[in-house]
């Protein structure tokens, strides 16, 4: 059918990933030896779902804590342990790892690949993050830090933390972020690499080109933050000279420096992938390919880079000399120039007539408002008069949660919505996906509406109890959070029902551009049986074009037919 | 250009009476959010409250430009998003305009930052802490009590000339502790909690931990300032009318940073003198008290000592 419009290679490979799926062993195992980039994804992904959920769990106790002004339901002890782990698992259990799990299956699909890269290091990789948030609840049954995601030194020195829970969140800090570099490199390189015929660098998808962009961040800052957590283990574990605490002759501002430039950057490489997903969501809901294409992936790159260098925001406030303050205020507020091409390409994206409101690019127009306010957040924290008055207050905290829970929320579930179809084969419920995106959207805005307004009325950040005159904006943000998390579960359930029970999707439904939706789905295990030639960003849109002139008539799905004999792992139940 | 059928590409199996029940619950608990707003909304919820120093009017005008800024942006996105979803223009015109449009944008984001920027350098001249280069650990403060003498600066950016006193501000599990120089420049007045100063008076703080890491913040005097163990971080304020401000310390030091709160007395120069001396007095005292107590204390242990050595013999 469709696939002769497409110059086909002289000889179609055969199958190049050797999947060790034998059906005598159990699916866990399995999934466990599998060095199949589409069942490593959905390791990841399954595994940040999961995470969320305990996330949210601890995170609404905390608002029960803080529901009520001098509150006892939780001491203080308690309180931060479960303030730390909901925060940790929100950016480094959940956010990271849902990216990086919808990286990983679409990546090679997107660009025409068989496999990835090094398919087993995003395997060591996938496991590594899982045994890391292990790690991490493993301490909840001896003891938790009960400092902050944002941990800060010497408070998490052996002196005035002895308790083990800081050494099982460094460690846990270390498998993920060991984890997510892996995966890192095997997204550059499949990138670099394993790109169709035909696919250069102009016509590479910007989702892909995003990935790339994201791996290069995470190569560049993961393994700062690895050894910045080696170092502090070191530190407390051995005690035989300060490294960061400075009574024993070392230097906090170092930890500081160190430690941020992983943390501070991490959103924003979440947001790099976040950008990329939501063009090409957009754009498929538009039946075109992502307006301005080549301004759009300047802009992702500078995006990437300015937000990384931004990192010198926590020195507002700080003993550092103040010629830097300035040159973090000029690289701060540069960020809103890649972020005006962003957003032009979207709404350029959008205009025309044939934008279809799907689900999944709902869920993009909600993210964009949500973006929107990060920006401005954004500049804020780069001008250091107002970052200084307000970074430290609850709004500042609030503003974290946007990029982490935000973006994840709004452009991660609206990606995981965008590709479910491929990646089950089936189709989610769509009253229900809405229903829990207006919960969503409701919830999140209230908390972090509610949350800002307490800054800026004075609240300081991540307090475990206050008195006078801030309890209805701290119930408001309870509620908020209460009823996010109910569209989120109802969103998970969604999933689970729906990749069992839901009504099959076929190869193509969103009639999008790109090859992900020319294999099946979900897609066999080598992916392609013909990899086909790529003349134009938009290879599947093309091939309509081709369609419809050859034929007069419309093109609908323009998916290979299905492959037979190379079952997915799914299929490959007993 | 082809010009694609919008399908609806994903049937909908809807559960209508399920979704009207929880777009019911949904509806209360919009009800619910209205009855708590306007209780919120008294408390004044979206702008700081009034500024105590000049330090503090500049972070609130600051807030306000970027809160207007940042309205007008999310409107103009709402309403583009609106007019771009509702537009029928032919796809052809709209692939051609888009990079023409890329290029405006970096133009209007360009036209942005110089206008932040601008915004960013007064505000950064008018402002903060007058920081010195960086001190480690063991540099001795300098003792300034109340003096007229203009303040050097090695950045070149000075608090206001005029009356001016030092006083040094500890971050410490989980409370502040503020020392002020007699005139001699002997730093032997202290005060936990509250920090006493005079209206019209430039103070500079000499910032510091003992411990783990603090941020001194009291929001209606200015932004934050870091005590970071091992550093002395200078900023300044200044209030010229007498007045109470309460703040709270903004880096989470553990288990009960809940409690790090701190208030701002500010008196009359003639107030202050006379609070000074009080305190001077009553530590001196307290001090004098301690040593006889010792004193005697050492001596009588010394007796003790003694007779029991004897005894022992």
């Amino acid at each position: 059918m469709a696939t002769g419009a497409f110059e086909q290679p002289e000889h179609v490979s055969e199958v190049v990933v050797r999947e060790p799926i034998d059906s005598t062993r159990a699916r866990w195992v399995n999934r466990v030896r599998s060095a199949d980039h589409k069942v490593i994804g959905t390791t990841m992904i399954g595994f940040s779902l999961m995470a969320v959920v305990l996330a949210g769990f601890t995170e609404l106790m905390t608002w029960g804590q803080l529901a009520v002004q001098d509150n006892t339901f939780l001491s203080p002890e308690r309180f931060y342990s479960l303030h730390t782990l909901s925060d940790t698992t929100y950016l480094y259990l959940f956010a990271l790892p849902l990216f990086a799990g919808i990286a990983t299956y679409v990546l090679p699909l997107q660009i025409g690949a068989r496999t990835s890269a090094f398919p087993r290091f995003s395997a060591l990789g996938a496991w590594m993050i899982v045994f890391g948030g292990v790690t991490l609840y493993f301490s909840t049954f001896i003891n938790t830090w009960q400092g902050t995601v944002q941990v800060s030194s010497p408070l998490s020195t052996y002196f005035y933390s002895p308790g083990a829970g800081v050494d099982f969140w460094f460690v846990a800090a270390i498998m993920i972020a060991g984890g997510l570099l892996a995966n890192a490199i095997d997204l550059a390189v499949t990138y670099k690499t394993s790109r169709a015929e035909g696919m250069t660098s102009e016509r590479t998808p910007v989702f892909s080109h995003s990935i790339a962009v994201y791996a290069l961040g995470i190569i560049v800052t993961a393994p700062v933050l690895i050894a910045a957590c080696l170092m502090a283990l070191i530190e407390r574990q051995w005690n035989l000279f300060g490294i960061f605490d400075p009574v024993s002759g070392g230097n906090a501002l170092l930890w500081k420096t160190l430690f941020q430039w992983f943390s501070h950057s991490a959103p924003f490489l979440l947001l790099v992938l976040a950008i990329g997903a939501v063009s090409e969501i957009l754009a498929a809901a538009a039946g075109r390919s992502p307006a301005n294409s080549a301004g759009l992936k300047k802009a992702i790159r500078a995006f990437a880079v300015l937000g990384i260098l931004s990192f010198g925001q926590v020195y507002f406030g700080a003993p550092v000399a103040r010629a830097w303050e300035l040159a973090f205020m000029f690289i701060g507020l540069a960020l809103v120039v890649p972020a005006m091409v962003i957003f032009s390409s979207w709404i350029q994206t959008i205009s025309g007539g044939n934008f279809r409101a799907t689900v999944p690019a709902q869920f993009s127009l909600v993210f964009l408002v949500f973006f929107a306010f990060m920006l401005i957040d954004h500049v804020a924290f780069s001008l250091p008069a107002l970052s200084q008055w307000l970074e430290g207050s609850q709004f500042g905290y609030a503003s974290w949660l946007n990029k982490v829970w935000g973006t994840a929320a709004f452009a991660g579930f609206g990606a995981l919505l965008f590709w479910f179809p491929k990646i089950t084969g089936r189709n989610f419920d769509v009253p229900k996906a809405k229903l829990a995106l207006g919960m969503l959207t409701v919830g999140t805005a209230a908390a972090l509406l509610a949350m800002s307004s307490l800054g800026v009325d004075g609240f300081a950040r991540e307090l475990s109890t206050y008195s006078g005159g801030y309890q209805a904006r701290n119930l408001i943000a309870g509620l908020g959070t209460l009823l996010a998390a109910f569209g989120a579960i109802g969103l998970l359930i969604n999933f689970m029902q729906s990749s069992s029970k839901g009504v099959k999707a076929g190869n193509d439904p969103w009639r999008a551009g790109t090859l992900e939706w020319f294999v099946p789905s979900p897609p066999p295990v080598n992916n392609f049986d013909s990899i086909p030639t790529v003349g134009s960003e938009s290879p599947l849109n093309d091939l309509r074009d081709r369609i419809a002139s050859d034929t007069g008539e419309l093109a609908g799905s323009v998916a290979q037919s299905p492959t037979s004999g190379r079952p997915s792992l799914r299929e490959s139940k007993h | 250009m082809l010009n694609l059928a919008p399908t609806k590409p994903i049937a909908a199996a809807s559960n209508a009476r399920r979704t009207a029940l929880l777009t019911g619950a949904l509806g209360a608990f919009v009800v619910v959010l209205a009855a708590i707003l306007p209780q919120a909304a008294s408390a004044g919820v979206a702008w700081p409250d009034s500024a105590g120093s000049s330090t503090a009017e500049t972070v609130n005008t600051l807030y306000f430009v970027v809160l207007g800024v940042g309205a007008v942006a999310v409107l103009a996105l709402l309403v583009s998003i609106a007019r771009a979803t509702r537009s029928a223009i032919d796809a052809d015109s709209v692939a051609a305009d888009s990079v023409e449009s890329g290029k405006k944008a970096v133009v209007a984001g360009a036209v942005l930052f110089v206008a932040f920027a601008i915004v960013g350098v007064l505000a950064f001249s008018n402002t903060s802490s007058a920081k010195p280069s960086l001190s480690g650990v063991g540099n001795d403060f300098q003792a300034s009590p109340l003096t007229d003498e203009k303040l050097s600066d090695p950045t070149g950016l000075k608090p206001p000339s005029g009356p001016s006193m030092s006083v040094r501000v500890n971050g410490q599990q989980f409370l502040w502790r503020y020392e002020y120089p007699d005139v001699e420049g002997n730093w032997n007045t202290y005060n936990y909690h509250d920090l006493v100063i005079p209206a019209g008076v430039t103070v500079l703080l000499d910032v510091t931990s003992s411990d783990v890491e603090h941020s001194w913040w009291v929001p209606q005097l200015g932004g934050s300032i870091d005590a970071t163990p091992g550093y002395i971080n200078r900023g300044w304020i200044r209030v010229d009318e007498p007045g109470t401000y309460t703040g709270h310390s903004t880096k989470v030091s553990g288990t009960n940073y809940a409690s790090m709160s701190t208030t701002v007395r500010v008196l009359s120069p003639e107030d202050f003198t006379a609070w000074l001396k009080t305190k001077q007095t009553a530590i001196t005292e307290a001090m004098d008290e301690l040593g006889a107590e010792v004193q005697s204390g050492e001596e009588a242990g010394l007796v003790e000592g003694e007779s029991a050595l004897k005894e022992g013999n």
